[in-house]
């Protein structure tokens, strides 16, 4: 089963094998969590959007049409972080107290770690939309043409979108940085 | 190309996404211009930040929910799976309930037409009753009639009485005994003949042949006789040999009878 495409055993989970869907929990739940850790900083909720992903996976197999799994369950888990926002922007996501806390032990450590730190700021000063264009493409290492795919987009608008997400995300760290220096 | 043009190539140059021609132009321009090597150092630093960022590792939890929603989505799977058998459970039902009724309607048949061949035999009986009653009546009304062709069809009437009565019987011997006419004597003789297995009839017969003179009833009475295998007739057909009034024929004919008889 090691050897099977995503594909091939989203096929077999759609013909009624269930088992299989351990195979692909295996192979992305890890990047998943880490997509929803990075979108919203919040171990908890990650990992209940993690679950909802994969519950989502197999309640909806049978509408499975595109070719590509990885486009369809990042697709999926972009949608969950989305609804997650929709609730959050009333009640202001940068309020939140464990980021602050993040932060603040962070700035104890050592200077690697304290790159994080700011880099995870500077992320978070970032639009949902570019943020998680960042996330996908530097993080998580996802092609450009899997993102157009995954955000329903064009591949030369994904180049120019990440772009000025990353020209952003510079800005915004090196901003940080030179703060912290002065 | 100035700064800006090299900056917006800059993206691509880091991750060798550019072809000869761009790579040795960004290259070229970072050599001359400090703040464009700047920025391109910038990027790599970011990137280099970015590349440190570990995974984060998500509790053991969030497999064991996993675990747990699997089983439960392969429950229901299961069960819905035996739901979508239900309607042809349902079908089957269907067609047992309709068998069933069918099984009903032919029992019911076959029971109605059974009980209807019960009470036609019923029926039957009573009119064979009913027949058997009306031919004694006929019989014996008809048999003092006056006339010898009734007397011949009371006659008639009560050979076709399957179980007679012992008055029929007394009535056919007393006419076989004494009628103006032979024919009637010979016909109710050839009646009692049908219902000789009757003791009564029997010694009617025998006792009959004994005094017996008018020679057809004798030949008549002596075949029955000799029919039925009466051993008794036996001295009563020898007295008849012995006596000389017997005409020649009947004597010939008790002869060969006798024989058959012996």
């Amino acid at each position: 089963m090691k050897t099977l495409t995503d594909e091939e055993l989203m096929e077999l989970i759609v013909g009624g094998n269930l088992d299989m869907m351990r195979h692909l929990f295996q192979r992305y739940h890890i990047k998943i969590y880490n997509f929803c850790w990075q979108m919203t900083k919040d171990k908890d909720l990650s990992k209940d959007i993690t679950q909802e992903v994969f519950y989502k996976v197999i309640k909806h197999r049978k509408t499975y049409r595109q070719n590509k799994f990885s486009s369809w369950i990042y697709a999926i888990a972009r949608n969950l972080c989305k609804d997650h926002y929709k609730i959050l922007n009333k009640t202001e996501r940068l309020n939140d107290k464990n980021l602050k806390d993040t932060y603040s032990i962070n700035d104890n450590r050592s200077e690697p770690l304290g790159n994080i730190s700011q880099l995870n700021f500077a992320l978070d000063q970032l639009s949902n939309s570019d943020r998680e264009l960042i996330v996908m493409g530097k993080y998580q290492g996802l092609k450009y043409y899997e993102i157009a795919k995954i955000t329903d987009s064009t591949l030369g608008a994904v180049k120019t979108k990440m772009h000025r997400a990353m020209q952003k995300l510079k800005d915004s760290y090196f901003l940080k940085t030179k703060h912290h220096e002065l | 190309m100035n700064c800006k043009d090299i900056v917006n190539l800059i993206n691509d140059y880091k991750y060798n996404n550019l072809d000869y021609t761009n790579k040795t132009l960004v290259e070229e321009h970072l050599k001359s211009c400090s703040s464009c090597t700047q920025i391109h150092q910038e990027f790599i630093h970011l990137i280099d930040t970015i590349n440190q960022v570990q995974e984060e590792l998500p509790d053991k939890d969030l497999e064991l929910n996993f675990n747990a929603m699997l089983a439960k989505e392969k429950l229901a799977l299961k069960t819905s799976k035996s739901i979508a058998f239900k309607p042809k459970k349902k079908v089957l039902k269907s067609i047992l309930q309709v068998a069933a009724t069918i099984l009903l309607m032919i029992s019911c048949y076959v029971l109605g037409s059974y009980k209807d061949r019960a009470s036609k035999a019923k029926e039957i009986a009573f009119l064979k009753q009913e027949k058997t009653e009306m031919q004694t009546v006929a019989t014996l009304s008809l048999i003092d009639n006056e006339s010898a062709s009734k007397r011949l069809q009371a006659v008639s009437y009560a050979k076709d009485i399957a179980q007679p009565n012992n008055e029929i019987l007394s009535v056919l011997i007393a006419k076989m005994k004494n009628d103006k006419h032979t024919n009637v004597r010979l016909a109710a003789t050839n009646a009692l003949a049908k219902f000789a297995k009757n003791t009564m009839v029997r010694q009617a017969l025998i006792k009959a042949l004994k005094t017996e003179e008018n020679a057809n009833m004798q030949i008549e009475l002596i075949q029955i006789l000799v029919d039925i295998e009466e051993k008794q007739v036996i001295p009563s057909m020898e007295k008849l040999l012995q006596n000389k009034e017997t005409p020649n024929y009947i004597k010939d004919h008790i002869k060969l009878e006798l024989k058959q008889i012996i």
